[in-house]
């Protein structure tokens, strides 16, 4: 790498490093400053005065397990495009077109999609 | 390779370790998940050092950003208890120690078949630019990328496929509490 | 490269960036409050300090000496650790910025660091509120995992249309395609009328949204709908715990205002820059403003977008759950991937008839003006005969 380029990595892990200790360090303090006189009461689960009867780790709706994959896929797709958009000042018209063809296929699963009601939360 | 960097390997490559050992030595689930993302995110790193800024990214948003997501909606959606009947069982563990160091074989086998096992010294390529990944993508490589973008659309549809029997199930519970 | 400018370069900066956007939260806060209060025809916090400016600090203060409470029933570990992951991407996310010449890390692909950061800000929330193992948490945690990623999809989508042409000038004038130096330079031209928000209006709208969002805001704050949800996900949360979620809140938004300033309002530059009679208001000749000026306008734009922040927050009633998913799959999504066909194909036409009458960029910039006023216009006629 050009060392201008690895000092700038450098100075990106030490400003994810600062980020961390920064956010540690805060509640860390206030923790020390802090009282600390627990009871039953307060260290219930809040559910408005109401003794909770169950756990709450319980299962959720399918729809989310689809809103994430669905996520993924398109996710994967737009990963994809970044270094083709990138590339896009330099290529020629042939990348362009297929880039609209990369495009035009996942709108096709797209509408399947949508036309299978997968964003339809409501029903 | 620089000390620098040699330091910095050294410390990536133990937290990534770190993190595989503890994914499968965790009592829960999502404590497993959460330590596979630790892992994910420090073999960036190494991807980083290895002047592979884009794949360092791509492992980030995709592995850890969005397929761990996934993982996690799905261990909720199933309440998957604590679990360690793996490792719990002795033979078993005996069983997966076995099968680890045997694959771990078997890929310095493959690597070392060609050649790979101890590199040249200059084996870094030389940096690139992402421009350049998009430029290789969409002109040597454009067939295989369609057919990628084929493969998105049929996993697409098989997500919804999948989950329909489900969804029509809630969907119905719906209905009847609404008549209630 | 001598030793204090390696410091600087590798330390310092970073540690000065992060620092300066901490200091920021305060301010935001009690702009929120000012602002919320004039909306609401009161007054707001005027008594700690000048104009109250103070509150938000007396307010910290406070918060750092309540007691940290960790309820017995919860998965001590990750609860402990929510809120520092909740604060650290959009913190990281920061040192990709340019304010101007101050930049804590000029990697050449800084928005792809934006992009890995963004999809792993959902962590915070999404662990706060499994590990809290109470109800109104867990529907709120997961809640805003999928309203998260849902709408990461859109803003993605919208980068990619702002980058097509900011590859096209990095093509001809150097520079790396994916820097956001690169995307502000990009815009230099007649003033605010070389901007990316005129010409990518779609994405910068698409964008706008998509960030409200993403940063769990009225009228998409549903993780934390208080009316249903008691508070969400932090419902269990006390003391600075609590207030890492809401410093995390205005982090976020600081980092998304900072990015929508990069790609569609110029950033560092000034409105008055290339306008005939203005420019000689140009303060570049004078050795101090010469710095001071580009970060001037860089806080003035974020300033604006957290104003459009605490704006929308107070004038729009919440949105329904299937609402709020629709939009993000069934409106936001489609119209950026549109966009982005649109712009791949305005801005290759451009690049074949570069030269012809005008450059390749103002032949791009006429067909988006041009697009986006037909869409409109097919809009009224339809929305004028059903």
């Amino acid at each position: 790498m050009e060392p201008n380029e690895s000092i700038a990595w450098v100075a990106l892990g030490v400003a994810g490093a600062l980020a961390l200790i920064i956010a540690s360090a805060l509640p860390f303090i206030s923790s020390l400053l802090g009282p600390r006189r627990p009871s039953d009461v307060k260290l219930q689960s809040y559910e408005c005065g109401i003794t909770p009867e169950q756990e709450a780790m319980g299962p959720v709706s399918v729809r989310f397990g689809v809103t994430a994959m669905l996520f993924l896929l398109f996710d994967i797709e737009v990963v994809f495009l970044y270094p083709w958009a990138a590339a896009f000042g330099r290529m020629g018209l042939f990348a362009v077109f297929e880039a609209l063809v990369f495009l035009a296929i996942l709108a096709v699963g797209y509408l399947w999609v949508w036309k299978r009601g997968a964003f339809e939360w409501d029903k | 390779m620089s000390v620098g960097s040699l330091i910095a390997f050294c410390i990536l490559a133990l937290v990534a370790i770190f993190g595989a050992f503890r994914m499968l030595t965790s009592h829960h689930p999502v404590h497993s998940a959460l330590y596979l993302v630790l892992n994910f995110c420090a073999t960036a790193g190494i991807y980083l050092l290895l002047t592979a800024p884009f794949i360092a990214i791509v492992q980030i948003a995709v592995y850890a950003g969005a397929i761990m997501v996934l993982f996690l909606f799905i261990m909720m959606y199933l309440n998957l208890g604590f679990t360690r009947d793996i490792l719990d069982d002795k033979r078993r563990r005996w069983v997966t120690l076995v099968a680890a160091v045997l694959l771990g074989a078997l890929i310095w086998m493959g690597a070392a078949l060609h050649g790979a096992v101890t590199l040249p010294a200059n084996a870094l390529p030389p940096p690139y630019k992402v421009e350049e990944i998009g430029m290789v993508l969409f002109g040597t490589y454009a067939l295989p990328f369609e057919v990628a973008s084929i493969l998105l659309l049929v996993a697409m549809m098989g997500a919804v496929v999948i989950a329909r029997p489900q969804l029509r199930a809630e969907s119905d519970t719906k209905k009847e509490a609404a008549q209630r | 490269m001598g030793f204090w400018e390696g410091l600087w370069r590798m330390a310092l900066a970073p540690l000065v960036v992060l620092m300066v956007v901490l200091t920021t939260v305060p301010l935001w806060i009690w702009l929120e409050r000012r602002v919320c209060a004039r909306i609401q025809q009161r007054i707001g916090p005027n008594r700690v300090g000048v104009m109250g400016l103070l509150q938000p600090m007396a307010d910290a203060a406070k918060l750092i000496f309540k007691e940290d409470i960790t309820p017995a029933h919860v998965d001590r570990v990750v609860y402990l650790l929510a809120p520092i992951i909740a604060l650290v991407p959009s913190m990281a996310a920061l040192a990709v910025i340019p304010f101007g010449d101050l930049q804590a890390a000029d990697v050449n692909i800084g928005v792809l660091w934006i992009l890995a950061l963004s999809s792993l800000a959902v962590y915070g929330v999404v662990l706060a509120g499994w590990a809290s193992n109470n109800k109104w948490s867990m529907m709120g945690g997961i809640r805003s995992a999928a309203q998260m990623v849902s709408y990461e999809l859109g803003m993605s989508l919208a980068i990619i249309a702002v980058l097509l042409t900011t590859s096209v000038y990095a093509a001809s004038h150097g520079g790396h395609a994916l820097s956001l130096r690169t995307a502000v330079n990009s815009q230099q031209g007649v003033g605010p009328l070389a901007w990316n928000f005129i010409w990518h209006l779609p994405a910068f709208v698409v964008f706008i949204i998509a960030a409200v969002a993403e940063s769990n805001r009225a009228p998409f704050d549903l993780p934390e709908a208080e009316q249903e949800l008691v508070a969400g996900f932090h419902t269990e949360y006390s003391s600075f715990r609590f207030a890492m979620f809401y410093m995390g809140e205005y982090v976020h938004m600081t980092t998304l205002s900072a990015v929508c300033t990069c790609l569609f309002f110029g950033g560092w530059l000034s409105p008055f820059a290339g306008i005939p009679l203005l420019a000689r208001l140009n303060v570049s000749t004078v050795p101090v403003l010469m710095y001071l000026a580009p970060l001037f306008w860089f806080f003035l734009k974020v300033t604006l977008f957290i104003f459009l922040y605490i704006w929308l927050r107070w004038t729009l009633p919440r949105m329904r759950w299937d609402q709020l998913m629709a939009l993000g799959w069934v409106v936001l999504l489609p119209a950026a991937l549109v966009w982005v066909a649109v712009v791949t194909v305005l801005a290759g036409a451009g690049k074949v008839v570069d030269g012809f009458v005008f450059s390749g960029d103002g032949w791009f910039r006429l067909l988006s003006l041009l697009a986006v006023a037909a869409a409109y216009l097919i809009y009224r006629r339809r929305r004028g005969s059903s």
